[in-house]
């Protein structure tokens, strides 16, 4: 790591420009600062959020082009390889992103001003979709939950007009059992609190009584660990953000090389289209930036977003050696021979 | 134990070709140029404009991949961190990011050389000093003047010691006082034994020292050779400058009656580069 560089290559990323246009928005965000905590929380993370990821990826893709541009000239003949200079590069963007997401985490929680306990996330489980079909609804699977889960959260879908349905969800593992019962008439989240014991915990859904179409809304259920502070939430969301920042960094840098900076941002932003609309839990749960939009998933319905997962940091290193090869091929001067 | 290589840089063969326009058309600058610097040698390299010059000393300073062909330092590879430690290189327009103060670019410089931080603090400030901008060392670098930014960029080349030295247009934009600096960080260098080429498509002063100079023509070399030699290829048309130094009137008439008795056209007396810092030096003393 070549710290100068890097010190360069973010003070490239926080412009006084890009500075600027984000204090104004931060400061429009702030004279409406009227709603629940939890929607205020998602409402910052998600309009500065964009605008900052927005601006740090052109920027980004600019530092491949003024180093073709100019900084090879001055700087081309030094002993380092490109690989060297393209990771200082991405790392220094990277750094300026990471400052970015810790000042959004500090606004988002002032803005919200909540110091109540929230459901904390630990993970999601895929499950196999069921669909009541007017008939009754009988759903049942069985799962490990991971070590700190206290609850299994469903997100159920409903399909009626005028009428309710009483649903319940049971958990057994052993010769312990609970569950809860909840009346719905829209779509609606249900949680059941995880039995004593370890092992395997057999799950079901029952509708006992109304009608209505009952399905599951996301395909997936969430593990939900012991309820912590809301504040946590923006600590969460600002990790997962470093590990999507990560890749969205190393993207534009790579693509900076061969495109113009605006082209190399919108593509680099792109490419995450597919996780960001969650059609495909593979989306989600194999890119490095999955977690951004589970994390703002979260937020939205109140919760402390889980940590990023193992799969996430996985595709963020591959994706970012990846994209630093790139990248580095791309750091000649615009004289040379390709 | 291997012996040492006979030449401090060598380049052989090199050919660099861009492509253009609207169809991409491929356009060759370099037409399979070679070039070899004894160690301590002073190489000047002249030229006309676009007969590539540039491209080819930045072939030579690693700073461009040329499109075939090869460049040596002191045996080693130029693509190599061993031969880029050696070369010392001020590009044309010293292009250092302009958002940076003179003294980071230096730092910047030194850490890209690898040098440890406290050393290149220490070595930054010292060139900054050498090349009279200490008191601009704070100012961010889109403030410097085009002389202020050629005298950091002398200051970056040498900051880490290089035994091959390349300049490109290296009095372009200078004042009296850069030429001066320039002049005499340039003798230094060569007393310290460093290999020197510099290119330029004046023959300047700094030329005039050279021992042997190269004249690239549309990318090949056409002539080398010590410098009088090649002028004495011109024949009647040739012109030589000496430099005097305590010369007076009658000096100077007795040296034209000589030149004329042997057959040379005598064409005037102009005060060398140097003597306008003097004169300023002079005056600002006139003036205190």
């Amino acid at each position: 790591m070549i710290a100068p560089l890097a010190h360069l290559a973010a003070r490239r990323c926080a412009r006084p420009a890009a500075v600027l246009t984000l204090a104004a928005a931060a400061a429009a965000l702030a004279l409406q600062s009227n709603g629940a905590a939890a929607l205020l929380r998602r409402e910052a993370w998600l309009v500065l959020g964009a605008l900052a990821l927005t601006l740090l990826t052109h920027a980004t893709a600019r530092l491949s082009a003024e180093w073709r541009e100019r900084d090879a000239d001055a700087f081309g003949g030094a002993p380092r390889t490109r690989l060297e200079l393209a990771a200082t590069l991405w790392l220094g963007a990277w750094l300026a992103g990471a400052a970015g997401a810790a000042l959004l985490a500090l606004f988002a929680e002032v803005r919200a001003a909540e110091n109540a306990s929230a459901p904390r996330e630990l993970g999601r489980v895929e499950l196999v979709a069921f669909n009541s079909a007017g008939e009754d609804v009988r759903w049942s699977t069985r799962l490990a939950p991971p070590s700190d889960a206290r609850a299994l959260e469903l997100e159920l879908g409903f399909v009626a007009t005028d009428v309710a349905a009483t649903v319940e969800l049971r958990a057994r593992r052993g010769p312990f059992a609970t569950r809860t019962q909840q009346v719905i008439s829209a779509p609606k989240r249900v949680a059941v609190e995880l039995p004593a014991g370890a092992g395997e915990v057999e799950f079901e859904l029952v509708r006992t009584a109304g009608a209505g179409v009952v399905y599951s809304a996301s395909g997936a259920a969430l593990w939900l660990a012991d309820a912590a502070n809301a504040r946590l939430a923006s600590v969460m969301f600002a990790a997962n953000a470093l590990v999507g920042l990560a890749a969205w960094c190393a993207l534009a840098l790579a693509l900076g090389g061969v495109l113009p900076a605006s082209l190399a941002a919108a593509t680099a932003l792109a490419l995450s289209v597919p996780s960001a609309l969650g059609e495909h839990p593979a989306w989600r749960a194999w890119t490095p930036w999955g977690g951004v939009f589970e994390a703002l998933a979260a937020l939205e319905v109140g919760h402390i977003p889980a940590a990023p997962g193992l799969d996430s940091g996985a595709s963020a290193v591959l994706l970012c050696a990846l994209a630093l090869g790139g990248a580095a091929r791309g750091l000649t001067s615009w004289r040379s021979a390709r | 134990m291997s012996a040492a290589p006979e030449f401090a840089l060598e380049a052989r063969g090199l050919v660099q070709a861009f492509r253009g326009g609207f169809w991409l058309r491929e356009r060759t600058v370099l037409h399979g140029v070679g070039l070899a610097l004894r160690p301590g040698e002073f190489l000047g390299l002249a030229g006309p404009n676009g007969s590539g010059k540039s491209s080819l000393l930045r072939i030579l300073a690693a700073v461009d991949r040329p499109k075939s062909g090869s460049v040596q330092v002191h045996g080693h590879d130029s693509s190599t961190r061993a031969a880029r430690q050696q070369l010392g290189f001020v590009p044309e327009d010293c292009p250092f990011p302009p958002e940076l103060a003179g003294r980071d670019a230096l730092e910047l410089c030194g850490a890209l050389h690898r040098l440890p931080r406290r050393e290149r603090r220490t070595r930054a400030e010292h060139w900054l000093e050498r090349v009279g901008l200490r008191d601009a060392g704070q100012r961010k670098l889109d403030a410097y003047s085009r002389g202020m930014r050629r005298r950091l960029g002398l200051a970056a080349a040498l900051l880490h010691e290089p035994s091959v030295l390349l300049f490109d247009e290296p009095t372009a934009g200078l004042d009296a006082q850069g030429f001066e600096v320039f002049e005499s960080v340039l003798g230094e260098a060569r007393a310290r034994g460093t290999t020197l080429l510099v290119c330029s498509h004046v023959l300047t002063d700094l030329q005039r020292n050279c021992e042997r100079l190269a004249v690239l023509l549309d990318g090949r070399i056409e002539a080398i050779g010590a410098p009088l030699e090649l002028m004495a290829k011109l024949g009647p048309r040739a012109r030589v400058t000496a430099t005097l130094e305590g010369a007076d009137q009658d000096t100077l008439r007795a040296l034209e009656a000589t030149a004329s008795a042997g057959g040379a056209r005598w064409l005037g007396v102009e005060p060398a580069q140097t003597n306008l810092s003097a004169l300023y030096a002079s005056l600002r003393k006139g003036r205190a």
